[in-house]
């Protein structure tokens, strides 16, 4: 979907606006759907990503629920199996460790292990990311510690139609999905420094955008850079300048899905391009980035150079915004990456 | 509740049951390892690939709850199938209670395409959806699934029940108290069973628990919390009937509290060098089956010929089972990699 936020007929709605959406369509079409979660009723969501569905559907189907992540996924995991399909959120990514049992060791296992008599119709709805720079313990990505897991689908959309596409086909989907949204998007498309393409035009009634299958965000033909959810635009914005200054062409891909992973997409991407490069703001060691990579390289599709990585450092993440920003994916870090792969091959004529 | 003289000898009949499928399973297991020992001094060793004649059939650890199969039996009794029962690492007697067939679990202890579930799950995932069972090796973790059960039941208005067992040990999870907290909070239809064996494997509830007797937790969450005994029948078995009338009429969650008694070790092959000298055999002496089935023999509700009955077709259904286990074929390794989505 390439619609544009300068046509005049675009309709705009920031991505937590376009998960309210999806939300309420989600519960009007299908009395089953419940969301449960710290402060998703009355307040509407720390982020406002769950405001008015409490005033709309009620306290039977939005549950405010005490601090208890264990219990009350547990309880989302046990009424997903007697044909409710809840949403449950975790407010930040950063507090999984006090759900993992039940994540990890029930509802990631239990459809497998059942040989596929109970299945667990669950979305995990969190957040993630380092906007207002709080610090180790409110700021991870950790795409890699839930895409790790066998049993879990996994999505991270980048802008407001991705959101809600993906968040319908969450809720929809009969399997445990975690879907990410990232802090610094909720605003989009009026967040500031954010280019216009995030703007894209998101359309009233319900849809779906397909798990597992990634987007290519801007075409090109030098370099393939594969993200993510916020590190998209990141890309996205050095891409346009390289376009403009040293006429670098760099091919966007937005994974959509980490889990389960376009691979073939990447592929066929890095066939036309011949580098790689592979843009995660999670931490790098053991992660996502390196599993693409490794694809990648086992796929057998000849590359011009080897395949990079920019990631987060394997540090907590620093508190202060000095530290923070040096070890952290950024816009001139990608920059620098990319034209570390390119610019020695041009100027050696290849 | 009341019960009555058939509900009595069902709550017997369901433990006689228990008690002969994991004596004879642990027999069964006893063999096996025997015979792995003269390979390996041990069984299943870090060499078993080189020498499969020595591989047993039964993988991994075996926990029996011989001695505690009254609570599960008794609190059956009171449950429909529809109604959710969840168990521990130790709940062969649950699942038997429950309504799960010994061949099914036999095959599933046994890796075979019949066990309950295809041979994916095994003795700590024994999962019947038909009779709304299941357990957990992890430790008080279906204290929370418990609850949604409740909540959905609630929810589509039937008058269905959620019930959960952990042992003493495991009433010190957090996510037991965040569970009863919820369950009270929401007054969900739920029963919280703690089978009080006094031990968490080697440590006694004295060294884990900071009070006595586990029922008291209750209070601190507003809802009605019972210690029982489980050496007199009809006080457990009333006392499982109030709890499950209470949370069916609505009224909320219920803690039950069963002092009972484990006579074998936390798994086979742990001697239980751990409990003071006499402790053991004064337990046996305590074994609520035996003092069970002396009480029906006494009031006359069960006769000896009853009793012969029930142990022969006990020991037939066993025995059928692992038949049946054993002439089962293993899962296709092909779909090894199959079915970890809808």
């Amino acid at each position: 979907m390439t619609c544009n936020a300068s046509e005049p007929t675009a309709r705009q709605l920031t991505l937590s606006d376009a998960m309210v959406e999806a939300l309420d369509q989600e519960m009007l079409d299908d009395g089953d759907v419940i969301l449960l979660g710290e402060d998703v009723g009355r307040m509407g969501g720390v982020a406002g990503q769950t405001r008015g569905l409490f005033a709309r559907h009620g306290p039977e189907r939005v549950l405010d629920t005490p601090i208890s992540e264990a219990a009350f996924f547990g309880l989302a995991a046990g009424a997903a199996q007697r044909g409710l399909r809840p949403v449950v959120e975790l407010m930040r990514v950063d507090f999984a460790g006090v759900a993992m049992d039940q994540i990890l060791n029930y509802i990631a296992k239990i459809g497998y292990c059942t040989g596929g008599k109970r299945r667990v119709p669950l979305t995990i709805m969190t957040q993630v990311g380092n906007p207002l720079r709080q610090g180790a313990v409110h700021a991870q990505t950790l795409y890699g510690m839930f895409s790790h897991i066998p049993g879990l689908k996994v999505v991270a959309p980048s802008n407001s139609y991705d959101a809600k596409g993906l968040l319908h086909a969450s809720v929809r989907c009969d399997d445990p999905v975690v879907y990410f949204f990232h802090s610094s998007l909720l605003s989009i498309p009026y967040g500031s420094g954010l280019e216009t393409w995030t703007a894209i035009s998101v359309p009233e009634q319900a849809y779906q955008i397909p798990l597992g299958v990634a987007r290519t965000a801007r075409e090109g033909s030098d370099v393939t850079v594969v993200s993510a959810s916020y590190t998209v635009h990141d890309c996205l914005r050095v891409a346009q300048q390289l376009a403009k200054e040293s006429g670098i062409s760099c091919e966007v891909v937005d994974l959509r899905s980490l889990v389960p992973l376009d691979i073939d997409h990447i592929i066929a991407s890095v066939e036309k391009t011949g580098r790689l490069l592979v843009v995660d703001e999670d931490y790098g060691f053991a992660g996502l980035s390196g599993e693409i990579v490794a694809q990648v390289c086992e796929s057998g599709v000849p590359l011009r150079q080897p395949p990079r990585r920019l990631t987060r450092r394997h540090v907590p993440i620093p508190y202060s915004r000095v530290l923070d920003d040096a070890v952290r994916p950024s816009v001139s870090r990608i920059k620098e990456c990319i034209c570390g792969m390119v610019e020695p091959a041009r100027a050696a004529g290849r | 509740m009341s019960s009555n003289d058939e509900q009595l000898r069902t709550v017997v009949r369901t433990m006689i049951r228990a008690r002969i499928f994991e004596e004879s399973l642990g027999d069964e297991f006893a063999k096996q390892r025997e015979h792995a020992k003269r390979a390996f001094g041990g069984r299943n060793g870090a060499f078993e690939d080189h020498n499969a004649e020595y591989t047993i059939p039964i993988q991994g650890n075996i926990e029996l709850s011989i001695g505690q199969e009254a609570a599960a039996a008794a609190l059956c009794s009171w449950l429909n199938t529809d109604d959710y029962a969840a168990g521990t690492h130790r709940s062969h007697a649950l699942a038997i209670a429950k309504g799960v067939r010994m061949d099914r679990i036999l095959a599933e202890i046994y890796g075979r395409a019949t066990g309950l579930v295809g041979g994916r799950g095994g003795d700590f995932m024994l999962n019947d959806p038909d009779v709304n069972f299941e357990n957990s090796a992890i430790m008080a973790q279906l204290t929370g699934v418990a609850l949604g059960h409740a909540f959905a039941h609630r929810r589509q208005s039937s008058s269905g029940i959620a019930a959960v067992f952990i042992g003493d040990g495991a009433s010190n999870q957090g996510i037991v108290h965040e569970a009863m907290n919820l369950a009270a909070l929401w007054a969900l239809p739920v029963i919280f069973v703690i089978e009080d064996n006094g031990y968490a494997i080697s440590t006694e509830r004295a060294r884990s628990s900071s009070v006595e007797d586990l029922a008291v937790r209750a209070l601190a969450y507003g809802m009605p919390g019972r210690s029982l005994d489980d050496s007199s029948l009809n006080e457990i078995v009333e006392g499982f009937g109030s709890a499950v009338a209470r949370a069916r009429s609505g009224a909320g969650p219920g803690l039950v509290v069963v002092h009972t008694h484990r006579l074998r070790g936390a798994f086979e092959g742990d001697n239980q060098s751990y409990r003071p000298a006499g402790e053991l055999e004064r337990e046996a002496r305590r074994d609520a089956l035996a003092l069970y089935v002396e009480d029906l023999l006494s009031r006359g509700i069960i006769d000896a010929v009853w009793l012969d009955e029930a142990r022969s077709a006990a020991i037939r259904e066993f025995e059928e089972g692992l038949s049946l286990a054993e002439a089962s074929p293993y899962p296709d390794p092909a779909t090894a990699q199959e079915g970890l989505f809808a």
